[in-house]
């Protein structure tokens, strides 16, 4: 179909509105909520002690219990910190746990579950069956075990996302590598007299990359959920270190009083932070999909 | 699909044999991984004798106990007395593990029972309402359902809703339990309150057990149900994509049946799914039951773990281990049985 | 292929949009229902309204007294009670050989007129000052089955303690009874002691919770061979001798006391007593609040202190010897350093602790003693918060670039929380880095009895017994069971042995003066406060009696008619 007007003769506005256009539209994937909200968090993260307003492990005995209001936005807890400046540098402690026991499950598991797939019989069923084991104990119960065995501890709640995290890894790259395993194009960079060791890296793992992406993703999502969840049951950060999980366990006994600030807070910057990875998971698999 | 059961029944067998082992390997698997890192941790004997404890009395009760043997004697004794039933005693209270759990296990079903039933009010309509148009309104509020329920952390929306309708509008009871203090339970019959309740023809405590039941159950039924929400509309949707709805379309059979024969075709992985989730829920209903005070096994899993009474915790471990096992296995079993690419995979 | 036209998709498309429709609102009713049924079944909070069977209200529970407490007693013999919910249940359910004069207090309640002791089991009481102890039984004291008491039980008694070797035989110990050689029996209902010396705290110990009398019957009935005195079976089912016995127990959820009828003391206004166990402390307080429990016990200050306003409660404020203290572990750094330890003692903001994390319901410290005590000596104690002496003192220990240490709480204990963090910051500000470590119950008192940590914080320890022999024997000497410190000074300790014996009392002032001035110049611990003992109650409860111990004696509460 011809254009009424030849490219041509107007071709250097055209040019460089088709460059902008083109550059916006390759990033429109990135231009929805998900991605705001997780940017907005990691500039959380990063800017929190210029962004909050108090020191938000410093006691002031004068301030407990404080409704919001214009000085403490979001109140104050019965310490009498500032529930803010709590929540912007919890994020910090969340994320952190959360995106090293995720990426310390995926670095574990990708490398098992791909050996798993790759060389298949009876050490592949054997790494399925362990990652199966771990799977089936009750998450919050095996997390009370171990932190009551190994003490309450980050690095210890960091080993607790992993080791829930590397099945699952395993299980995915597993099932990602296991049919393209006798697949002919494996087949035939064999007969090219590639080792299987390159095969693996070159060809094989590759192809996991977009399922495993989405699935960190996802997981992070999870192990938030999972690190609130076992601060809420007391296990992992020492107080008085600001984490949405614990704060949401402090202010659960005041909620009784009507003193309800100190919990909805960190709860909402969980869901909030949940839904963002969730909603970037879901995104990356679409993609990967097409 | 008789074609292919007929054809392969030998290998068949030998499939669902090699599972049944697999299951059970799996289970030993959970037993020793929980029993070595209890026995990593402390005993209670500090904290039953007390302070005042010598080191000579501390040591009597370990002996005791049978503390003082090797591990691995230990965990023979354990594995040899669990075949037979026996989960040990508690340390605390001297009473049988079995018995302890038994006691509690029905409160935590009835709570799980109760939260699977208002999920399912919930998801399963709204998910075939969904799949009917996609992408329509509903099919994208229902995602937002999905997405935010499964986001929310569950302790705190069951502080949410005891905050809006307990402290706040005072329309729900507080959180203290299955039922008021101080009120006399129906006599036992299954162990849930709400049940023997009914059963006792005593309603007004069926209905005190009910408004008890209530917040928790619905917290449940909003953060574990939103995965059957999403697969029920992402199956209706496959279903009625599928040949033969074209081809029953094409006979002129009317909407109304074949969106019928939709649904009874999709309920087979809805309702494997709806049996794994609520195994997930027997064994993952811990926090709910801390926000709500409801006496069930994850509650008494914390307490005993906080006294060091690991006898409990071995056995609750184990038991909903065991569980999670099981429904796993039945649900591998169904996708075998309906999808012959995962059977071609694991052969 | 035939296609559909659109207006037949958009027709049955709304027509199953509507059955469907249909579907989801009948949910939805159900789902309303529910709830509705829900809020009938519980009308509204304020009112006290109780879904399901009606709870006794006050009105109509009489002479049933139900408590709310934490957890199950740890156990019911009163041989192994050291435990802190046992304790309580063991001081009712047995009789104790003696028990303390009362007086009144002038605030509504009785407290124990220290230290005159009087006969419960027994009749009288005499020390010779050879350390000869006489003691008669009473001729009415008889067991739950009616029998009577005599001599032969008390022997029983003191040989079960002495050969379980378990948390009872501290009370014969420390009065110098070791052997069963020292008991003889004069009579069928007299017995005595040969004690090596005479002892100032006889009265005391013969109170004490642990060394109340047991029925011999009942353990003999289950002595076995692994088991020769019939421990496992007591622990659980008890067998009392007091004002109280069991009716019912069902572990994890409620213990059931009912009045002896064969108890020879005054009759107990509470026929039943209901020790109701709920895990959660807001719950505890809800109930008391509501009227649906009479008393509740084991709150923090802080709840107990909300409880004040409440209407219909009323809130025991008695002040004690208890003490919430920061204790030092002076065998390892930093604690090894008095320089340090005294540092901390000037960081530490002891009234914005007693007026903002103990709700005025605490006395700042005047020493290491506890200042209730009425052994409590002027001694010299310069401490008070000054965090520009803190920093000085650090300086001249040389620990200028800081300090840094981690105290060890209980996660139980909400106060030592709460406590702990404010005490934090006050640190930070002298350079001084603590880290909080909460355990569990379990683990800290491992952790405590092997002096692991570098420093610790509990709340509301008290000494049963106000004595300084008893107080110095049980926390100062080098060999003291609950040295939580590793503290030894040879001074403290020859003053123990000079406590051991009976003193003239102006004596005994000096001696405890000296003991103090030496506690308060090593600091072995701090005392971040003196709680009052609080005990929150229904406002128609009376009789209450306050003794050391801070256990509640059930025989003597009554409901206001």
């Amino acid at each position: 179909m011809s254009t009424p007007l030849s490219p041509a003769s107007t071709e250097p506005v055209v040019g460089a509105g088709r460059l902008a256009a083109g550059a916006v539209h390759r990033m429109r994937p990135f231009l929805n909520i998900y991605w705001a909200m997780i940017a907005g968090f990691l500039l959380i993260a990063v800017f929190a002690p210029w962004i909050a307003p108090y020191d938000p492990v410093r006691a002031d005995l004068g301030a407990r219990l404080l409704p919001p209001s214009s000085e403490h936005w979001f109140g104050t807890d019965s310490n009498g910190m500032d529930v803010f400046s709590r929540v912007l540098y919890a994020t910090r402690v969340d994320f952190t746990i959360a995106t090293l026991g995720v990426a310390s499950g995926m670095l574990i598991g990708v490398p098992l579950g791909a050996a798993s797939g790759y060389l298949g019989g009876f050490v592949g069923e054997a790494l399925s069956r362990l990652a199966e084991i771990i799977q089936s104990i009750p998450l919050f119960l095996f997390g009370l075990m171990v932190f009551a065995a190994l003490g309450n501890s980050k690095p210890v709640l960091i080993g607790v996302i992993a080791s829930v995290n590397a099945p699952v890894f395993l299980k995915l790259t597993r099932a990602v590598v296991l049919p393209i395993k006798e697949s002919d194009y494996i087949a035939a960079a064999r007969c090219a007299g590639l080792t299987s060791r390159n095969v693996v890296l070159r060809h094989v793992l590759p192809n996991s990359l977009g399922p495993v992406a989405s699935q960190m993703s996802v997981s992070c999502a999870y192990a938030i959920q999972i690190v609130a969840g076992l601060s809420f049951l007391g296990l992992g950060v020492r107080i008085p270190e600001p984490e949405w999980g614990s704060m949401i366990q402090e202010g659960a006994s005041r909620v009784l009083y009507g003193e309800w600030w100190i919990s909805v807070f960190p709860g909402i910057a969980v869901l909030l932070a949940v839904m963002a990875f969730g909603g970037i998971g879901r995104q990356l698999s679409q993609w990967y999909e097409r | 699909m008789n074609a292919v059961l007929q054809g392969s029944a030998g290998r068949w067998s030998l499939f669902v044999g090699r599972r049944l082992i697999g299951a059970a390997v799996a289970l030993l698997g959970v037993v020793v991984l929980v029993f070595v890192v209890t026995r990593m941790l402390g005993d209670p004997a500090a904290l039953i004798l007390g302070p005042r404890a010598t080191p000579e009395q501390i040591a009597k009760f370990r002996s005791d106990a049978g503390y003082d043997q090797s591990i691995v004697v230990q965990f023979w004794n354990y594995v040899t007395n669990l075949l037979q039933g026996d989960l040990g005693t508690s340390r605390y209270t001297q009473r049988p593990v079995s018995d302890e759990i038994a006691s509690r296990f029905p409160s935590t079903l009835e709570l799980a029972a109760a939260g699977m039933i208002l999920g399912l009010l919930w998801t399963i309509p709204l998910g075939i309402i969904a799949a009917l148009r996609p992408r329509g309104a509903v099919d994208r509020f229902s995602q937002f359902l999905v997405e935010f329920g499964v986001a929310i952390p569950s302790f705190w929306l069951g502080l949410l809703l005891v905050l809006v309708f307990s402290t706040g509008l005072g329309i729900a009871p507080s959180p203290v339990g299955e039922l008021d203090i101080g009120a006399t339970e129906p006599p036992r019959v299954t162990g849930m309150i709400a049940v023997d309740a009914l059963l006792a023809g005593d309603m007004s405590t069926f209905r005190s057990a009910l408004a008890h039941l209530a917040l928790p159950a619905i917290t449940l039924a909003i953060t574990s149900c939103p995965p059957i929400l999403q697969l029920t509309r992402n199956t209706m949707i496959e279903v009625l994509r599928g040949d033969f709805v074209r081809s029953a379309r094409s006979f002129g059979l009317p909407e109304r049946t074949v969106r019928w024969y939709a649904f009874k075709n999709a309920l087979l992985p809805i309702s494997t799914m709806v049996a794994m989730t609520f195994g997930f829920l027997l064994g993952g209903t811990v926090l709910v039951e801390t926000v709500f005070s409801w006496p069930g096994i994850g509650l008494y899993a914390i307490q005993s773990m906080q006294r060091f009474d690991y006898e409990p915790v071995l056995g609750i471990v184990i038991l909903a281990s065991a569980v999670y096992i099981l429904v796993y296995l039945i649900a591998d079993l169904v996708a075998m049985v309906v999808d012959p690419r995962v059977r071609e995979s694991t052969s | 292929m035939t296609t559909r036209k659109g207006t037949d998709v958009l027709d049955d498309a709304r027509g199953s949009g509507r059955r469907l429709g249909r579907w989801l609102a009948l949910a939805l009713t159900t789902f309303a229902l529910v709830a509705g049924v829900a809020a009938c079944g519980e009308s509204v909070n304020d009112s006290g309204g109780d879904g399901g069977d009606k709870a006794a209200s006050e009105s109509d529970r009489g002479d049933t007294l139900i408590i709310a407490v934490a957890g199950d007693p740890e156990t019911l013999d009163a041989e192994w009670g050291q435990a802190a919910r046992a304790n309580e249940t063991i001081k009712n359910l047995y009789a104790q050989w003696v028990k303390y004069e009362t007086k009144d207090s002038g605030d509504g309640y009785e407290i124990a007129d220290l230290p005159n002791v009087e006969g419960e089991v027994l009749e009288s009481i005499d020390q010779a000052d050879d350390g000869t102890v006489t003691m008669k039984v009473r001729a009415d004291a008889k067991f739950p089955d009616g029998s009577p008491i005599t001599a032969d039980d008390l022997i029983f008694k003191v040989k079960r303690s002495l050969e379980m070797q378990a948390g009872s035989i501290f009370d014969f110990n420390i009065i110098g009874l070791t052997k069963m050689s020292q008991v003889k029996k004069v009579s069928d209902s007299e017995i005595q002691f040969k004690l090596p010396k005479a002892s100032p705290i006889v009265g005391p110990m013969l109170r004490d919770q642990d060394a109340g009398i047991v029925d011999t019957k009942l353990v003999k009935e289950h002595m076995t061979d692994d088991d020769p005195w019939g421990t496992e079976w007591v622990a659980r089912n008890a067998a009392p001798t007091g004002a109280y016995v069991i009716a019912e127990n069902q572990p994890g959820s409620r213990l059931v006391l009912k009045a002896n009828p064969e108890y020879w003391g005054e009759e107990p206004y509470f026929k039943e007593v209901i020790l109701q166990i709920v895990p959660s402390p807001d719950e505890r307080m809800l109930l008391l609040q509501e009227g649906k429990v009479d008393i509740a016990e084991d709150l923090s200050i802080e709840a107990a202190a909300r409880l004040k306003d409440a209407d219909g409660v009323n809130v025991r404020s008695v002040p004690s010897i208890s003490q919430d203290l920061l204790g030092f572990v002076m065998d390892k750094e930093p604690f090894d350093d008095p320089l340090v330890r005294q540092a901390v003692a000037y960081a530490i903001p002891y009234e914005d602790l007693a007026s903002g994390v103990l709700q005025g319901e605490a006395k700042t410290p005047k020493g290491v003693w506890p200042q209730n005590s009425i052994w409590f000596e002027d001694a010299e104690w310069p401490y008070a918060h000054d965090p520009e002496k803190a920093k000085e003192l650090l300086q001249q220990a040389g620990k200028a670039e800081g300090v840094k240490f981690s105290v060890e709480i209980k996660d139980t204990d909400a106060d030592a929380a709460a406590l702990a963090v404010p005490i934090q910051t006050a640190l930070k500000d002298v350079g001084i880095d603590m880290q909080i470590e909460e355990l569990s119950a379990a683990q800290f008192t491992e952790n405590i009895g092997k002096k692991s940590m570098q420093a610790w914080i509990q709340t509301n320890l008290g000494s049963y017994v106000d004595d300084p022999y008893y107080q110095t024997f049980l926390w100062f000497g080098t060999e003291s069971v609950l040295n939580w410190f590793k503290y030894s000074n040879p001074k403290v300790d020859a003053a123990l042995e000079k406590f051991s014996t009976v003193l003239p009392e102006d004596e005994k002032r000096a001696l405890a003066k000296e003991v103090q001035t030496e506690l308060n110049n090593d600091l072995p611990t701090i005392s971040l406060g003196e709680p009052n003992y609080l005990l929150p109650m229904r406002d128609d409860i009376e009789g209450f009696l306050y003794e050391p111990d801070g256990l509640v004696t059930y025989r003597t509460l009554k409901r206001a008619e």
